[in-house]
């Protein structure tokens, strides 16, 4: 099964998250939220929306807190017999002929794990799609505490957020 | 990570909301993680200061009365549903059918323990917000709460026995293993129509599903406790300070349950049901009046304080009139385009 995970960033991307919804909706039904911003609820149909009271000290632990949600909710949908998602920031505008769903049905057991996009930056962070049960793996390595998630990135040389030997990346352009 | 309460909310008036606050800043003093999962949007602030992952769902998986009609209506030797949910009266004897929200509890219920399971909870409490433990009730589940990891229980369940037959599971709460569940029950919980038939007939009651397949069905029952209620209440356990099931639809003086159209006779004789048992009702007569279309049909000065008070009524009903139902003189019920079609679902009066 596909979903698409939203994440709102902030009380004024409301609508771009709606807009996100109804580009995604006629090809993937089960959309959920994920957010940090209490009680501010898009306008559409979806399945639960998760929220959380920020409580950040610091830049690194308001990374480190997304980082956790993720983990938690990315196990509650592994839990729940979904297969692969459309990770999307609320800052992230998606294009409307983009083609998500079809490049989202090509990760698979027997294929890539994820896809990632980048832009002049690099890697883009609130775009990505993913295969449930290897970003589980992805996340999970550490048992998700602060210390462990601080030297995350390489673990006996490999990266092992959104890590994988087999990873498609594609220009963030064509899709915002 | 070791226990969690689950909190299924509605806070939808003021009053629900002080009910359901004050029953979460109790359970607060267990020193637990919380979860709350609520029905409506834009609730008080002070569940996020409460909970740790507040969880929003809109899904109105409603049951339609239709369904428990045709499931209590199967003649032997056919599946009778035992799981059919009506309201059953012996003097006068009648049956009455009402929608009940059971799919939405079923979904609800199910992904809260899912969380509970994906966020490494090992025990859990679910429990609905309508209740008040007080002090003494938070030792008893603080106790429960301490068998379930000392002994590895795998749940704790209250139960009891309608009418000396039916065997039921009280849903206000109960306590479990989070992998146990997700390992052993939650498959069977439905979370949309498709699997709500896929269960059919057991899915029709709360009551009777959570004990058929939270413990009945299940191949394993080790380490469960079950608490029996019957002959006995929660005030036994919990203590007469702790409220439970403080909301229920019945008793409301506009549900189903308590004003009610009956067919009756063809082709225009029906049976207009007052049932104020068990009813907070101050004034001992009341003037009755029923309207069709706004126009008066009906007028009667009546005692309903604590009995059942039945007027027959000959309404036309082939044009779908609004029928009211008037107390002096506030509007308590309101029958919108009423059809003898929907009268035929709303239950059945028998004769002596």
């Amino acid at each position: 099964m596909n979903c698409v995970l939203h994440f709102l960033k902030n009380e004024s991307e409301v609508s771009i998250l709606e807009n996100n919804y109804d580009i995604l909706s006629p090809s993937i039904k089960n959309q959920f939220v994920m957010s940090f911003v209490p009680n501010v609820l898009p306008n559409r149909q979806f399945e639960q929306l998760f929220y959380k009271k920020p409580n950040n000290l610091d830049s690194h632990q308001e990374e480190y807190s997304r980082y956790f949600f993720l983990y938690q909710i990315n196990h509650f949908l592994q839990s729940k017999n979904y297969k692969r998602f459309i990770f999307v920031g609320s800052n992230t505008k998606l294009k409307s002929q983009s083609d998500l769903s079809d490049l989202l049905n090509q990760i698979n057991a027997f294929d890539i794990d994820f896809v990632k996009f980048k832009d002049a930056n690099g890697l883009y962070e609130d775009l990505f799609l993913a295969r449930i049960a290897v970003l589980d793996n992805n996340l999970d390595y550490a048992n998700c505490t602060y210390e462990n998630y601080c030297k995350r990135q390489r673990y006996r040389n490999y990266d092992v957020y959104l890590g994988s030997p087999f990873v498609k990346v594609k220009n963030l352009e064509e899709y915002i | 990570m070791n226990d969690v309460i689950l909190f299924l909310t509605t806070p939808s008036t003021p009053e629900r909301e002080d009910i359901s606050l004050t029953n979460l800043k109790q359970l607060k003093k267990l020193g637990k993680d919380i979860i709350v999962l609520s029905t409506i949007p834009n609730i008080n602030p002070e569940y996020y200061d409460l909970a740790s992952l507040v969880v929003f769902d809109f899904f109105k998986g409603n049951i339609f009365k239709q369904l428990y009609k045709k499931a209590n209506e199967y003649p032997i030797p056919f599946l009778k549903g035992n799981g059919a949910f009506f309201y059953w009266f012996d003097d006068p004897k009648f049956i009455i059918y009402t929608d009940t929200h059971f799919l939405s509890v079923y979904r609800n219920t199910k992904n809260l323990i899912k969380l509970a399971y994906s966020l490494n909870y090992r025990n859990f409490l679910y429990i609905e917000d309508d209740h008040y433990f007080s002090d003494y009730g938070l030792v008893k589940l603080k106790e429960y709460f301490t068998r379930m990891n000392v002994e590895q229980l795998n749940g704790i369940y209250f139960t009891n026995t309608w009418n000396y037959l039916s065997e039921v599971m009280h849903p206000h709460f109960w306590f479990g293993n989070s992998a146990y569940f997700d390992e052993s029950i939650l498959n069977r919980m439905p979370e949309n129509y498709d699997e709500l038939e896929s269960q059919y007939p057991i899915s029709c009651d709360y009551e009777t599903f959570l004990y058929i397949n939270i413990y009945k069905r299940v191949h394993n029952k080790q380490n469960i406790i079950i608490e029996n209620i019957r002959g006995r209440s929660f005030d036994d356990i919990f203590g007469n300070e702790t409220k439970i099931n403080q909301i229920f639809s019945h008793y409301d003086i506009a549900d189903d349950s308590r004003i009610n159209i009956l067919p009756y006779k063809d082709p225009n004789i029906y049976k207009l049901i007052l049932n104020f048992r068990k009813f907070n009702m101050t004034e001992n007569f009341t003037y009755v009046k029923v309207l069709r279309n706004d126009e008066l049909i009906c007028g009667v000065k009546l005692k309903l304080k604590e009995i059942i008070s039945v007027i027959d009524l000959n309404l036309n009903l082939d044009d779908a009139p609004n029928i009211k139902v008037m107390f002096d003189s506030n509007v308590v019920k309101e029958f919108k385009g009423l059809t003898k079609d929907n009268v035929i679902k709303n239950g059945k009066w028998e004769d002596v």
